[in-house]
């Protein structure tokens, strides 16, 4: 009874949202929110009609910040691609590895003697005025063969390639939605191979103890001559690949300033440690293994444009206890089948298109950037089908500024397993959970309780009107994002389980050395850390390699959000608000979701590998404005 | 390599075609930044006199340009530091000024900040060809800003002009690559930032 009460309480909320909204019945049918066989309204959440019909961002800061308004496409029309699993290069031989024109890889020997190797100089010669101000002219791969031979403790942290891996970077058209600009779709540029690239970028299934390696060829229109400009309207062709948010040392970790030019290529060495080489031996600490990583673009001052443009992907690494596993057998056991197929990412990501059907991107607004359309893996509001076993589902919120509070339609609770792709010490269920730009979760829904031509829907009831932050207010429809669509198609059997513990955590016992305060805040029009915007000179931190440091983030107020990232180590929360945090976040983080006047204390270490890494927000538009600062490992 | 792409269950891919290989895009006379509004084509007055439009003549085309905003009478003291760290950029530039590289700094208080007023600020500060001070009308100005984002949404904070001054966009029109930097920072970065703007 109380259920169909529910029910009923919705529908009559969502007739006085349409009638306000004033849409016509054709509008409502093509919205979905229609039965074209009763002619009547689903009771299903639907689009927060005027969140998603506003004409503006509703902030009345003018055009800079304005949203377009949304043009109708059919929902749950198109399928949800998955991410294109990416495969080594041809029989994993290195010198099958193309050299390319040469780039700007690390170090100026050939690296392990890898056709082109010796990029730097055919760099340097290209852009002779970098030589002297390029940041990275002198680093090396430290965990290759490369780093300071005179330091024999470094050898503890060499870990050459075993998988080679080759990528391109290039411009192509995408298919946001079959309805939009058909047959032609949008310029966009992705990575995948020399002839094909993708949005969202491929999926790396990567394992810890095998390290692997990346050439990253740059592809991209290079603007000089006036046939070379991308149609785009925005981004930069200079790009920099940040892997979030592996143990990677620094040369290879995608730093904003260490930049891989259009023409050319960068070499990236993942050496596939767990934190706490030094400290526990071998290949570290088994506690402190992540598992859904994604790579994106990371160029100082363009990120946000940059990865609006496309350049995100994902990477799920794999150890012994999340095995990945295709017999779901050994390990934890957990969902994933032959090819990965019940281990599936889900890349959401809001997008502006203006009246035209063109990509928008409001470069003039430095509050931040969000939406008039959903899409989950590059599609609008796909639907996704599913048999009816347990999935595991990677949540990525791919930005660039909007922040997702989950439910399903039927309001049967998520069984979340990983936070930042760290798993939880135990499973936690929940009926929703909030997301923030670039925070992963790992989440099994299972569908053995529905039946054939079963919908559900996932939907976000977090309102945000602009890309400040989440108002904080529930909605009480929210806008369904991806429709699930039951099916009874054979899957043999569901071998895999939901285990009662997931991963111990990595204790705390190792002595605080330092502690740090940084505050976060709005600053002469602009976004600073402790008072200052980004000056690619500084240095805001020095840290001796294998310490501790408790470091106190602070949101200095006003009306935004800021999920704050540290690159290169997990953190925990010691606090939250003064508070312990919630079992969901009781686990290792490295996105900080930090709301309004926010002040959490964490507990990290830095540890292995020495160099430069940093600090942001990751509400990228912020972060491009420049709220971002170094540190240091020596 | 061996590489599908599984589209929920069926094989069908969605449907796109691509350009013809070695296909290249014509580029746009007017940007589509400025085809949005971001670059309202303002007549500005120069601090050497020289009346302007603000899109067609400083900003459209092939040229790196910086914008930052700024008052004579800046209450906190932050304006001076601004202009100084763009003077020492300038240095660093050199001949570049003038040439492929513009500054353009804009008054937020037109009705005080009078085209003499703003030469005999520019020539305190030893200022060179190729960086203009600008002023025009106020409701013109008020149209700049609030293009180029430099607004608050809380109203209060608005008003207080200071809190528009902290960070310049830096771009080029014909490129159509816009990005921003901090005038509070040091001319050394400022100056990477305009030179690798176009490599």
């Amino acid at each position: 009874m109380k259920q169909r009460e529910k029910l009923f309480q919705r529908t009559v909320d969502l007739h006085r949202e349409i009638t306000r909204a004033g849409l016509t019945r054709r509008e409502l049918l093509k919205m979905g929110l229609l039965s074209s066989a009763t002619g009547l309204l689903l009771p299903i959440s639907g689009l927060s009609l005027r969140a998603a019909w506003a004409k503006d961002g509703g902030n009345g800061s003018g055009g800079a910040c304005a949203v377009p308004g949304k043009r109708p496409l059919t929902p749950f029309k198109d399928p949800m691609p998955r991410l294109v699993n990416w495969e080594t290069v041809r029989n994993n031989d290195p010198a099958s590895i193309s050299a390319g024109n040469g780039g700007g890889a690390p170090g100026a020997d050939p690296v392990g003697n890898l056709a082109g190797g010796d990029s730097k100089i055919r760099l340097l010669n290209d852009f002779p005025q970098l030589a002297g101000a390029t940041p990275y002219a002198n680093l090396a791969h430290q965990a290759w063969k490369g780093g300071d031979a005179a330091d024999p403790s470094l050898s503890r942290l060499i870990n050459p390639p075993k998988k080679w891996y080759e990528m391109h970077v290039r411009q192509h058209r995408h298919q946001w939605h079959s309805e939009l600009n058909p047959g032609t779709g949008n310029p966009a540029w992705g990575f995948g191979s020399d002839s094909e690239s993708f949005v969202p970028g491929p999926c790396f299934r990567t394992r810890y103890g095998e390290s692997h390696f990346v050439r990253i060829h740059n592809d991209l229109p290079n603007g000089n001559g006036v046939d070379n400009v991308s149609p785009l309207g925005f981004g930069t062709p200079v790009i920099s690949t940040h892997m979030h948010n592996l143990h990677t040392p620094s040369e290879s970790d995608g730093n904003p300033l260490y930049w891989n030019y259009p023409g050319h290529y960068y070499d990236y060495h993942y050496p596939n440690v767990y934190a706490g080489v030094n400290q526990y031996g071998g290949i570290g600490d088994a506690r402190e293994a992540l598992g859904t990583l994604w790579y994106h673009d990371h160029k100082l001052d363009f990120t946000a444009q940059n990865v609006y443009a496309g350049l995100a992907g994902l990477n799920c690494i794999y150890d012994e206890f999340d095995s990945g596993d295709h017999s779901e057998s050994s390990g934890l056991r957990l969902p994933c089948g032959d090819n990965y197929e019940f281990d599936v990412p889900l890349v959401f990501h809001d997008r502006a298109f203006d009246a035209n059907g063109v990509d928008y991107f409001p470069l003039a607004c430095f509050d931040g950037a969000i939406g008039n359309e959903m899409t989950v893996n590059g599609v609008i509001q796909p639907y996704f089908e599913v048999k009816r076993r347990k999935y595991r589902f990677r949540f990525l919120d791919m930005g660039p500024s909007r922040f997702y509070w989950w439910f399903l339609s039927d309001n049967s609770k998520f069984t979340v397993i990983a936070n930042d792709g760290n798993l939880l010490p135990a499973p936690v269920q929940v009926q929703s959970f909030k997301q923030g730009v670039a925070e992963r979760f790992d989440v099994i829904i299972d569908f053995s309780s529905y039946k054939n031509g079963d919908r559900l829907y996932l939907v976000n009831r977090g309102e945000q009107l602009d890309g400040r932050g989440p108002t904080g207010n529930l909605l009480r429809t929210g806008i369904a994002v991806l429709q699930f669509r039951i099916t009874d198609q054979a899957f043999g059997t569901d071998n895999s389980v939901i285990p009662t513990r997931l991963r111990e955590l990595p204790d705390m016992n190792q002595p605080v050395v330092n502690a740090r305060r940084w505050e976060f805040n709005r600053q002469g029009g602009g976004w600073a850390v402790n008072g200052n915007q980004f000056n690619r000179d500084v240095v805001s931190a020095t840290i001796p390699e294998g310490t501790a440091e408790h470091w106190t983030i602070v949101n200095g107020g006003g009306s935004w959000s800021h999920p704050v990232h540290i690159h290169y180590e997990e953190h925990r929360y010691l606090s939250y608000n003064r508070l312990p945090p919630p079992p969901i976040e009781a686990g290792r983080k490295d996105v900080i979701r930090l709301d309004p006047n926010a002040q959490v204390e964490i507990y990290m270490r830095f540890r292995d590998y020495k160099g430069l890494y940093p600090m942001h927000c990751h509400n990228v538009v912020h972060e491009d404005h420049a709220m971002m600062v170094m540190w240091k490992i020596v | 390599m061996n590489r599908r792409r599984f589209l929920g269950a069926g094989l069908a891919p969605l449907a796109f075609t691509l350009p013809a290989r070695g296909a290249t895009y014509a580029p746009r006379r007017v940007s589509l930044a400025a085809q949005r509004g971001m670059f309202p084509n303002v007549p500005l007055i120069a601090h050497d006199g020289r009346r302007v439009n603000f899109y067609e003549d400083l900003i459209q085309g092939d040229r790196i340009v910086l914008i930052n905003f700024f008052l004579l009478r800046c209450r906190d003291g932050l304006c001076p530091v601004s202009i100084y760290n763009l003077t020492q950029t300038q240095q660093l530039l050199g001949d570049r000024i003038g040439r492929d590289i513009f500054f353009y700094s804009i008054t937020l208080a037109p009705e005080t900040d009078r085209p003499d007023l703003l030469r005999a600020y520019a020539e305190a500060f030893g200022v060179k060809p190729g960086w203009l001070f600008l002023t025009g009308a106020p409701a013109g100005i008020e149209k700049l800003r609030r293009a180029l984002g430099y607004v608050d949404t809380d109203p209060e904070r608005d008003k207080d002009k200071s809190n528009h001054i902290n960070v310049a966009r830096y771009g080029n029109d014909a490129l159509e690559r816009w990005a921003a930097v901090s005038t509070q920072s040091t001319p050394d970065n400022i100056a990477t930032a305009l030179r690798f703007l176009k490599v």
